[in-house]
C-alpha cells in the first residue's frame, strides 16, 4: 500500500462522523424533495459509502446529545453535535434512539429509513410503524430522552439496575487488586473505579434505598469479598443518611468502608481493620499524583485522612464515623465464616451486634445499625405460624413479605413471624 | 447587518443581568481557553471573574450545547475556539454554573483548569465528574444531568422498565432460596464446635420487637453533630496533611489553606487556631508556609476577628497566642479588625469581648498597629474607650491622647476620670491652644460645668496664651464668668484688657467685669492711662476711661477732643 493510501485508510470508527454527515444530509434532502427524487438518491449513495467504510454490524445510539457507535462515543464537533441532533430529534419522536446497521444495505433502504424519519422530523409519531428494512433496525433507550423525561425511568428497577451494576464493578475491583497483589505489582486503590462505584450507590440509594439493600442481601450466590464490601458501603451510607449526617461527610465514610473491605475480606472472613490499618494509607495514597491538575480533591483527603486516624494507636482521637466503618466493617467480616461454608444472614450480623454491644462495639452505633432494619431485616430467615421457612423480602409496619422454601411469595403479618439464625436450619 | 459572534459575545457593563451575564460567560471563557495555552496568569482572571460574579451572586449560567444562558437568554455562543470548551461540560452532564457565598478566586481557577482539560470522550468526561463528586469543585453549585455514558451502562440490564412497571423489580432478584435451605449435618456440627458463631438472634430479635434498641432523639442529634463536627474534621485532615509525606506531595497547600479557613471561619475553634499556631512556629517548612501564604492573603485574621464568636476565654487566649506570630502586616489587619468589629456592632456585650481579647494581647504593639495618629474620629474613640476598659495606665493614656486627633480628644477629655484628666493636662493645654474652634468651645463648656478652680486655671490660662485668638464671645464670657467667681480676675482678666494683641471680646468681656464686680486696686490698674489707648477702638477707650472716672479721676480734655473729632467725621 502506498503511502496516500495509508494516510487515506481511516479506522471504521474514525468515519462514523462522516455517517452521520451523510445521513444528516440525506434527511434534509428527502426532507426538502422527497424520497423519489435523482438527488435524494445521489445521497443514499452517499451514505452507502460512508457505510461501507465503517464495517458494520454496529448500533448507532442518539442518548442525551450524544452520539455513540455501540457505545463509544463518536467524537464530533459543536456542528457535527448539531447535526447528530437533527436526526435525534426525529429518530426521538418516533420513539427510538437506536439504529442498528447489521449489514450493508442499499439505497433504497436508506431511502426508506430517511422517508419514515422525515415524518418524525415533521412531528408525527408513527413514521417507522409497520417498516421493515432488511439489514436495518431501531429501537427504543430506556433514559435516553432529553429533560425530565428522562428521569421517568422506575425508581426501584433504577436503583437495582446501579445496585447491580455496583457488584459487577466491585467484583472486577477486586478481581484486579488481587491480581496485583499476586503479581507483587503496586497495590493501590483504584480511585477512579471506586469512585464509579460510590457514585453509582449514592443514585441508586437516593431512589429507592431498601431496594439497592434487597439486592445486595437477596441476590442469589456467594457472599464473595467484593458482594460484602458492596454491602459495607450501603450499609454505612443508610445508617447516616438516616442520622441526617451531611452527604460529604457520609460518602467519605461509606467509600472508605468499601475500601478497607476491599483491601481486608477474603474468600472466608478476612482481615480485621486494625490488622490493616497499618497498611491503609499507603494503599490509598499510592495512585495520588502530585502532578494532579487541580491537587487532590477534598473527598479524597478526607478518605485519606480516615485512614491516617485508624492507623493512630488512640482510637480516642478517631472520627465518630470511624466507628461505625468498623462496626460494619466487622460484622461483613464475619458474613463468611472462615472454615464453614454457610454466610449468615443480616439478622445475625445484627445478633453479633446486639451480643457484642459494648463490648467490642459502641452501643449508640448498634442501635443506629438496627434503627436502619427494623426487628425484621430483609434477607432474614424466618419461621411462619404453621413451621413453613422462608425468607423476608420486604418489610412494612405490619405486614412482612416472605419468599417461601417453594419460590412463593407469601405476605403475612409481621406477629407472625419468628426469626431463625442461618446456622439453625 | 447581522451581529457576529464575536460581537454578540461582547459584554457591555452597563447593562442589567444579561449584560453582567455576557462578561461572566466571556471572563470564563478567557479563563478557560488561557487555562490550556497558559498565556496569562490565571489568578488575575479568576479574582476578577469571582469580583464580577459577587455583584450579582444569584446569577446562574446556564449551559447547552453550544451556548451558555442566563434567565433564558443566549450571553455567550461558543464559535471556532471561542467557548470549545462548552460542548464538552455539557455532554459531560453540566447544566449550570453558579457561585456560592463562600467561592473565592481560586475555585474559577480550579474550575477553568478541570474544564479546559476536559475532552469529548467518555474517560475525560468521567474523570471531570469523578472531580465534581469529590467536592473538587468547593465554591462553585454545578448542577449535573445524569450522563449518556451512565445511562448507557444501564442499558444491558434494563430493556424497558416503563413498559414493565414496578412489579418488575421483583422479577429481577432471582429467587431460588429452595436449595440455600438445605446445611447439612456435619457443616451444623461444625458450627456448633465454634462460639463465635453463636449469633444470639433471640437476644436481637427480642431486643428490636420490644424497642429495647432504640434511639432517643438526643443520642441521635449527638451522634448526627459529632460526625459533622466540622472542627474535629479539620483538624484531622490538618495533621493528617501535614504528618504524612505521600498525602502532602499530592496534596496543593493552596486547598488545604482554604479548607481550613472555612473551618476556622464556620467553628471558630481554639484548637484549630492552635493549629495556625503551630504552622508559624514551622518556619522552615515550604508546605506550612505556603499554607501560612494564602491564608494571609484570604486576610484570615481579620476574618477571623469579624466572624467568629469571642465568648470563650480559650478562643481569646489562642487569638493572642496567634497575634504574637503574625507579621506585622497580618498584626495590622487583626488590630484593624478590633476596631471595625468595636464600630460596626455596638451591643455592650461585643466591646466587653474585645476588651477581654486585647487584655490578651501585647498593647504596645497593638497599639504600635493601629495606627492611632491616622485613626478616624469614630474609630479612635472606639479605640480609646477600649483601653480604658482594659484599665490602660493614666500615664500610657496620656500618651494615646498626644497620638488620637483633636476631635476625638476634645470629646474623650469629656469623658475621662479626673485621674487621666491630670496625666493628659498637656494635651489638654495643647488641644485648647490648637484645636479647632469647635472642639475648644465643646470642651470649654465642659471644662466649666465641672466646676473646678483647676480646670478654669487651664482655660483662662489657655485663653489668656491664645488671647489673639478668635474664642466666641459667648465661650469667653463663659470664661470670664468663671475666673470671676474663683477670684482669678487678677491673673487673667486684668493683663489682657491693655494688651492690644489680645481678642477684642476678650478684653471687653473682661474690662466689663472688672468694672461690674472687680476691686478698685484692679480697675485701677487695669485702666491706668497709657497713651496706647490712642490706638484702640474708641468704644473700648471710652470704657477704659469710664472706669478712671469711677476710681475719681479727672475728666480726660483730649479725650473730649477726640469726641469732638468723631462727632465731626459722622457729621461729614
Amino acid at each position: 500500500m502506498t503511502e496516500p493510501q495509508l494516510q487515506e485508510t481511516k479506522e471504521p470508527r474514525e468515519v462514523m462522523p462522516e455517517v452521520v454527515l451523510s445521513l444528516f444530509v440525506l434527511l434534509k434532502t428527502v426532507m426538502s424533495h422527497n424520497a423519489g427524487h435523482p438527488f435524494a438518491r445521489q445521497m443514499a449513495g452517499k451514505v452507502v459509502e460512508a457505510v461501507a467504510q465503517s464495517e458494520p454490524e454496529w448500533s448507532l445510539q442518539f442518548i442525551r446529545g450524544g452520539v455513540f457507535r455501540d457505545r463509544e462515543l463518536v467524537q464530533m464537533g459543536a456542528g457535527g453535535f448539531r447535526r447528530a441532533q437533527t436526526i435525534a430529534l426525529a429518530l426521538s419522536r418516533l420513539g427510538f434512539h437506536e439504529i442498528t446497521v447489521a449489514k450493508e444495505v442499499d439505497e433504497d433502504a436508506w431511502l426508506r429509513l430517511c422517508a419514515g424519519l422525515v415524518k418524525g422530523a415533521l412531528g408525527a409519531s408513527d413514521g417507522l410503524d409497520g417498516v421493515e428494512i432488511d439489514g436495518l433496525s431501531w429501537r427504543a433507550i430506556p433514559d435516553a430522552s432529553w429533560g425530565d423525561e428522562a428521569e421517568e425511568m422506575d425508581p426501584e428497577v433504577y436503583a437495582i439496575v446501579q445496585t447491580t451494576l455496583c457488584r459487577m464493578d466491585c467484583e472486577r475491583i477486586h478481581e484486579s487488586l488481587q491480581k496485583s497483589a499476586q503479581a507483587g505489582e503496586g497495590w493501590y486503590w483504584p480511585w477512579s473505579a471506586g469512585l464509579v462505584v460510590m457514585r453509582r450507590l449514592e443514585r441508586g440509594l437516593d431512589a429507592d434505598t431498601p431496594a439497592c439493600a434487597r439486592t445486595v442481601e437477596l441476590s442469589p450466590g456467594e457472599w464473595t469479598p467484593a458482594r460484602r464490601a458492596l454491602s459495607v458501603a450501603i450499609e454505612i451510607m443508610r445508617v447516616l443518611i438516616k442520622l441526617k449526617v451531611g452527604i460529604r461527610e457520609a460518602r467519605v465514610a461509606a467509600h472508605l468502608g468499601l475500601i478497607l473491605s476491599m483491601m481486608t475480606y477474603e474468600e472466608r472472613a478476612g482481615r480485621t481493620m486494625l490488622e490493616a490499618s497499618g497498611g491503609l494509607l499507603s494503599f490509598l495514597t499510592g495512585q495520588f499524583s502530585a502532578s494532579e491538575r487541580t491537587g487532590l480533591p477534598p473527598h479524597h483527603v478526607r478518605v485519606s485522612t480516615l485512614a491516617h486516624l485508624i492507623a493512630q494507636p488512640d482510637p480516642s482521637k478517631w472520627l465518630p464515623v470511624i466507628h461505625l466503618v468498623s462496626l460494619v466493617h466487622e460484622l461483613e467480616r464475619e458474613r463468611a465464616p472462615e472454615g464453614v461454608s454457610i454466610d449468615l444472614t443480616r439478622a445475625d450480623l445484627l445478633g453479633i451486634a446486639t451480643r457484642d454491644m459494648g463490648v467490642r462495639f459502641a452501643p449508640v452505633w448498634v442501635k443506629a445499625l438496627i434503627d436502619v432494619h427494623g426487628a425484621l431485616p430483609v434477607g432474614a430467615r424466618v419461621r411462619l405460624g404453621g413451621g413453613e421457612q422462608g425468607v423476608i423480602l420486604d418489610a412494612r409496619a405490619k405486614e412482612v413479605d416472605v419468599l417461601l422454601g417453594s419460590g412463593v411469595m407469601k405476605t403475612v403479618g409481621s406477629q407472625q413471624l419468628q426469626l431463625v439464625s442461618a446456622l439453625e436450619l | 447587518m447581522m451581529a457576529t459572534t464575536a460581537t454578540r459575545n461582547q459584554p457591555t457593563m452597563h447593562g442589567g443581568v444579561g449584560d453582567m451575564g455576557k462578561a461572566i460567560a466571556s471572563l470564563l471563557d478567557k479563563l478557560v481557553r488561557n487555562s490550556r495555552n497558559q498565556r496569562e496568569r490565571l489568578d488575575l482572571a479568576s479574582q476578577r471573574l469571582h469580583a464580577l460574579w459577587g455583584q450579582t451572586p444569584t446569577l446562574e449560567l446556564a449551559i447547552g450545547p453550544d451556548h451558555v444562558m442566563v434567565d433564558d437568554e443566549v450571553v455567550f455562543e461558543a464559535h471556532k475556539e471561542l467557548g470549545d470548551w462548552i460542548l464538552a461540560a455539557f455532554m459531560a452532564g453540566v447544566r449550570s454554573i453558579r457561585m456560592d457565598a463562600r467561592a473565592c478566586a481560586d475555585d474559577f481557577m480550579l474550575l477553568a483548569v478541570e474544564l479546559g482539560a476536559l475532552e469529548i470522550n467518555a474517560t475525560s468526561m468521567l474523570r471531570f465528574r469523578d472531580w465534581l463528586w469529590s467536592d473538587g469543585s468547593e465554591g462553585l453549585s454545578i448542577k449535573l444531568q445524569r450522563s449518556f455514558v451512565e445511562v448507557l451502562e444501564a442499558m444491558d440490564i434494563v430493556v424497558d422498565p416503563r413498559a414493565t412497571g414496578s412489579s418488575r423489580a421483583k422479577e429481577l432478584i432471582p429467587a431460588r432460596f429452595g436449595g440455600q435451605f438445605a446445611i447439612s449435618g456435619d457443616e451444623l456440627e461444625r458450627v456448633a464446635e465454634r462460639p463465635e458463631l453463636q449469633t444470639s438472634i433471640d437476644l436481637f430479635s427480642q431486643g428490636a420487637q420490644y424497642r429495647g434498641f432504640e434511639m432517643a432523639p438526643k443520642e441521635r442529634a449527638m451522634l448526627r453533630a459529632s460526625c459533622m463536627d466540622a472542627e474535629r474534621w479539620a483538624l484531622a485532615e490538618l495533621e493528617a496533611s501535614l504528618t504524612n509525606v505521600e498525602l502532602r506531595q499530592s496534596l496543593q497547600p493552596e486547598r488545604l489553606a482554604r479548607r481550613l479557613l472555612d473551618y476556622l471561619v464556620e467553628t471558630g475553634a481554639p484548637s484549630l487556631i492552635a493549629q495556625v499556631c503551630a504552622l508559624y512556629r514551622m518556619e522552615d517548612d515550604p508546605f506550612a508556609t505556603a499554607v501560612l501564604a494564602y491564608l494571609e492573603r484570604a486576610y484570615f485574621a481579620q476574618r477571623l476577628i469579624l466572624d467568629i464568636s469571642l465568648e470563650d476565654e480559650v478562643v481569646l487566649s489562642r487569638l493572642g497566642e496567634l497575634f504574637s506570630l503574625l507579621s506585622v502586616a497580618q498584626q495590622e489587619s487583626f488590630a484593624s479588625a478590633m476596631l471595625e468589629r468595636l464600630l460596626t456592632r455596638s451591643e455592650q456585650e461585643n466591646t466587653q469581648q474585645l476588651a477581654r481579647l486585647l487584655k490578651k494581647l501585647d498593647l504596645a504593639t497593638y497599639r504600635a498597629r493601629v495606627h492611632e495618629s491616622l485613626l478616624s474620629t469614630n474609630a479612635a474613640m472606639a479605640h480609646a474607650d477600649l483601653l480604658l476598659r482594659i484599665g490602660i495606665a493614666p500615664k500610657e493614656f496620656a500618651s494615646v491622647l498626644e497620638a488620637l486627633e483633636d476631635v476625638a480628644v476634645g470629646r474623650l477629655f469629656e469623658l475621662l476620670p479626673d485621674a487621666y484628666m491630670i496625666e493628659g493636662e498637656q494635651r489638654l493645654l495643647r488641644l485648647l491652644q490648637d484645636a479647632p474652634r469647635v472642639v475648644i468651645e465643646d470642651l470649654a463648656a465642659y471644662l466649666l460645668s465641672r466646676e473646678q478652680v483647676g480646670y478654669v486655671h487651664l482655660l483662662a490660662g489657655a485663653m489668656l496664651k491664645e488671647r489673639d485668638r478668635q474664642w466666641s464671645r459667648k465661650t469667653v464670657r463663659q470664661v470670664c464668668e468663671a475666673i470671676m467667681l474663683h477670684q482669678l480676675e487678677e491673673k487673667y482678666l486684668v493683663p489682657p484688657i491693655r494688651d492690644r494683641k489680645a481678642s477684642l471680646p476678650y478684653r471687653e468681656i473682661a474690662l466689663e467685669l472688672l468694672l461690674e464686680r472687680g476691686s478698685e486696686e484692679l480697675i485701677e490698674r487695669a485702666t491706668k492711662w497709657r497713651l496706647s489707648e490712642y490706638f484702640d477702638h474708641p468704644d473700648f477707650r471710652e470704657r477704659i476711661k469710664t472706669g478712671r472716672e469711677r476710681l475719681g479721676s479727672r475728666p480726660d480734655h483730649k479725650t473730649l477732643k477726640d469726641r469732638l473729632a468723631v462727632g465731626e467725621e459722622r457729621e461729614a
